[in-house]
């Protein structure tokens, strides 16, 4: 869309026009990728990395303002008539033509991403968010430790570095269960061209190989004995960002960054702990019947209605969690939506926007 | 639970097991259809944003050369169309949290803004929770009447009734704004609600109306130029008849005669199966065709829709036999009959009402339990 189309279709006037329905509402009728609002993208081409994993090529419209390499966005895709959110590092650089995300199979969304997205699908994304990038001045000598599919926002960072012809050391320690399951090799031995500082050291800890295999302060100190000299960038299972960071905590590295893909296992075992985000409090659920009334013995006062599912005013985010129905007495796992407080109990632990 | 109409002797039999057994089914029948909700029921409703979208568009445009008589007549139906369907089957529903599920902000029942003077979040708690929560009940519902008019017998009689058959209509052309300033309750100023309050919800009813009246009867006209007064008329006309079809299918919707009154006493201990029952017998139906029921917002199936007031709309036609057979099975009425004789009976109760009552002679009322 030209700037001054763009311009003129957000001005106040047009809004006026179509309040109390955005302007959007209306250009979805005319080319889906057009919006005043939303950063909204065009899949332009999937790669497949493994057989678990994929890439997407996104053509972003012009509400794309860039990134800086390690970030995330939210990308929201459709399946099945309902919208789905999740967050993705990009694994592009802000120098490359195409915004990438590279996807492992795991649950739902991703599952529908690497098996059935179509090139031209459109999707919607977040605003680049996130802290986990490179420092400015640049370290003389980096260290990137990633498991799985935690190697994505370091590709970013890599292909940064390469662009900016980064002449220092950068010693990246990645883990995968073995070879097949690696993501961008062939593009980290490409990167290695352009980047003369570049060491790989990839471990394998499903090749037999036993603990050995894994990340530990020995296994640390043969690969990377200069490890406290460089700054450390960290991404991968929970598991593995756990084992380094209490490194970090005895053997400090010079210093430490974190970009976290999963949350800490939840408990599914009778009721969990809520924790209220926003507030920053935390109750144990068994000790109230419904979410609502576990907020306001928490000292919090959410707004509420009937109390009794009909009326809708409680509703707030529910960022994470296992919840039960306490009409059907239903449990299941709810993830980014919207919940009525009065009617669900915390079946296991909850993270609320609250 | 005290049933004031001849009409529900029925209930009279019910045990209280029967009457949860009742409810029980109910909910299974609730558990059934949201669980398969799915790609059809969004469909549905993305493909009614479209109709509506592509009516609005095309009765604006019409409008817009609407000098010639055809073009004002097609772009002033087309742009009433897209304002019913607007308020009644997306907008009512959609704030309902019907498709919340969807998890699409743009259908979001706490963010929804509609084509109405009436701000959403106001409209959020006089009717989603008031009115669904309290159906019926004498002093608690306030949509009862609306306040000013008495439709039923329980309501004590006032002079001023006399004049309701008039300022009725008078509702009933102005009806968005009825809707926009009932929130406020001029009533319970000074008692349960403080001045305060109702100013800052005046102030956000003004707010709202402003844009609503500057899009409608400034914009609008002005883009058409020297046809200014034609686009404004379409434009007026097609607020106008929109107030009248939802002041008919809301009014046919609780005023209906056979409709059961309560009193908060009967709000005492109340089950869920006694929940259900007194939303049933609140209520009534209208029949028609699929389009019809759409225009209405599905509020045709108002019973089922006090049933389940966050079920997707379109399936309350789905599930409408299965809900009235229900009632068969348990011996209750399921208040249902054409748009005509439904709202004619609505205003033979406002004409009657009007009256003082007549000295009475047996009070027919009836328990439940
Ligand atoms: C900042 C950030 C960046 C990220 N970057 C990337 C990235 O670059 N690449 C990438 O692939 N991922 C990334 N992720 C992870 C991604 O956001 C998703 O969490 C991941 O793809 C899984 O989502 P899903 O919908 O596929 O799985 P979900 O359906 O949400 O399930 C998540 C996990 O829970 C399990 N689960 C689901 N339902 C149940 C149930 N009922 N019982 C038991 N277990 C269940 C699933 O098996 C799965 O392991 C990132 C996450 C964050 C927070």
């Amino acid at each position: 869309m030209a700037d001054y189309a763009w311009r003129f279709l957000n001005s106040w006037a047009v809004r006026a026009l179509c309040y109390p329905r955005t302007v959007d509402d209306y250009l979805d009728a005319l080319q889906p990728l057009w919006s005043v609002d939303e950063i909204r993208a065009r899949i332009h081409c999937i790669k497949r990395e493994t057989a678990d994993a994929a890439s997407l090529y996104l053509q972003p419209n012009r509400n794309w303002h860039g990134h800086r390499a390690g970030q995330h966005v939210e990308l929201t895709v459709e399946i099945e008539g309902v919208r789905h959110s999740r967050c993705f590092s990009l694994s592009s650089s802000p120098t490359d033509p195409l915004l990438r995300i590279t996807i492992k199979r795991n649950g739902r969304v991703s599952r529908y991403i690497v098996e059935r997205a179509q090139a031209g699908e459109r999707v919607v994304i977040s605003p680049p968010r996130g802290s986990f990038v490179l420092p400015q001045p640049r370290p003389a000598k980096l260290l990137m430790i990633s498991g799985g599919s935690g190697i994505t926002p370091m590709l970013a960072m890599l292909r940064q570095l390469q662009a900016e012809r980064y002449q220092g050391d950068i010693m990246l320690l990645h883990y995968d269960a073995h070879p097949q399951a690696l993501i961008g090799h062939a593009e980290l031995l490409e990167l290695r061209k352009g980047l003369p500082g570049l060491r790989l050291q990839l471990c394998f800890t499903r090749e037999g190989l036993g603990d050995s295999a894994r990340f530990s302060a020995a296994q640390l100190e043969t690969l990377v004995p200069d490890a406290a000299d460089r700054a450390a960038f960290l991404c991968g299972p929970a598991g593995l960002m756990e084992a380094v960071r209490r490194h970090h905590l005895e053997r400090p590295f010079r210093a430490l960054s974190t970009e976290q893909f999963v949350l800490p296992a939840l408990n599914v075992r009778g009721e969990g702990e809520v924790l209220f985000k926003r507030s920053g409090v935390v109750a144990s659920g068994a000790s109230a019947g419904s979410l609502l009334e576990l907020a306001e013995r928490s000292g919090l006062t959410p707004r509420y209605g009937c109390r009794t599912g009909i009326c809708h005013t409680c509703k707030h985010r529910i960022i994470e969690g296992w919840v039960r129905d306490v009409r059907s007495g239903e449990v299941r796992r709810a993830r980014d939506e919207d919940l009525q407080l009065c009617v669900h109990a915390a079946a296991g632990d909850v993270q609320l926007d609250l | 639970m005290k049933v004031t109409a001849a009409s529900h002797q029925a209930v009279n039999r019910l045990s209280q097991e029967q009457i949860e057994e009742f409810g029980r089914e109910l909910d299974a029948l609730r558990a059934e259809v949201m669980g398969t909700l799915g790609k059809r029921d969004a469909a549905y409703i993305r493909r009614i944003l479209g109709v509506r979208r592509s009516a609005e568009l095309a009765g604006r445009l019409l409008l817009w050369i609407g000098f010639l008589p055809p073009a004002w007549l097609a772009g002033t139906a087309l742009l009433s169309l897209s304002k019913i369907l607007e308020n009644m089957e997306i907008g009512h529903n959609v704030m309902h949290g019907q498709w919340d599920w969807l998890n699409d902000p743009k259908l979001n029942s706490r963010t929804y803004e509609w084509d109405s003077v009436c701000p959403s979040e106001q409209w959020r708690h006089s009717h989603n929770y008031i009115h669904h929560t309290y159906t019926n009940v004498m002093k608690l519902d306030r949509d009862l009447g609306y306040g000013i008019l008495r439709v039923n017998r329980e309501r004590p009689w006032h002079p001023v009734f006399l004049f309701q058959p008039v300022y009725n209509w008078i509702l009933a052309l102005l009806f968005e704004w009825g809707v926009a300033l009932h929130d406020v309750e001029f009533e319970n100023i000074g008692k349960t609600k403080s001045k305060d309050e109702a100013k800052a919800q005046l102030r956000q009813i003004v707010r709202k109306a402003r844009r609503q009246v500057l899009k409608d009867y400034l914009l609008f006209p002005a883009l058409a130029g020297p046809f200014f007064l034609y686009t404004l008329a379409g434009n007026f006309t097609a607020n106008l008849i929109r107030n009248l079809w939802a002041y008919m299918i809301i009014f046919c919707g609780h005023f209906t005669e056979g409709v059961a009154v309560f009193r908060k006493e009967d709000l005492d201990n109340e089950t869920r199966g006694q929940w259900y029952l007194r939303q049933l017998l609140g209520s009534s139906n209208l029949e028609g065709g699929r389009v019809f029921h759409i225009l209405t917002g599905h509020l045709s199936h108002q019973i089922e829709h006090h049933l389940f007031p966050d079920m997707p709309s379109h399936r309350y036609s789905e599930i409408a036999p299965r809900v009235r057979a229900l009632c068969a099975k348990y011996g209750l009425p399921y208040n249902s009959g054409s748009l005509w004789r439904q709202f004619g009976s609505v205003i033979k109760r406002i004409h009657r009402y009007a009256l003082p009552p007549r000295p009475m002679s047996a009070e027919s009322s009836v328990r439940a339990h």
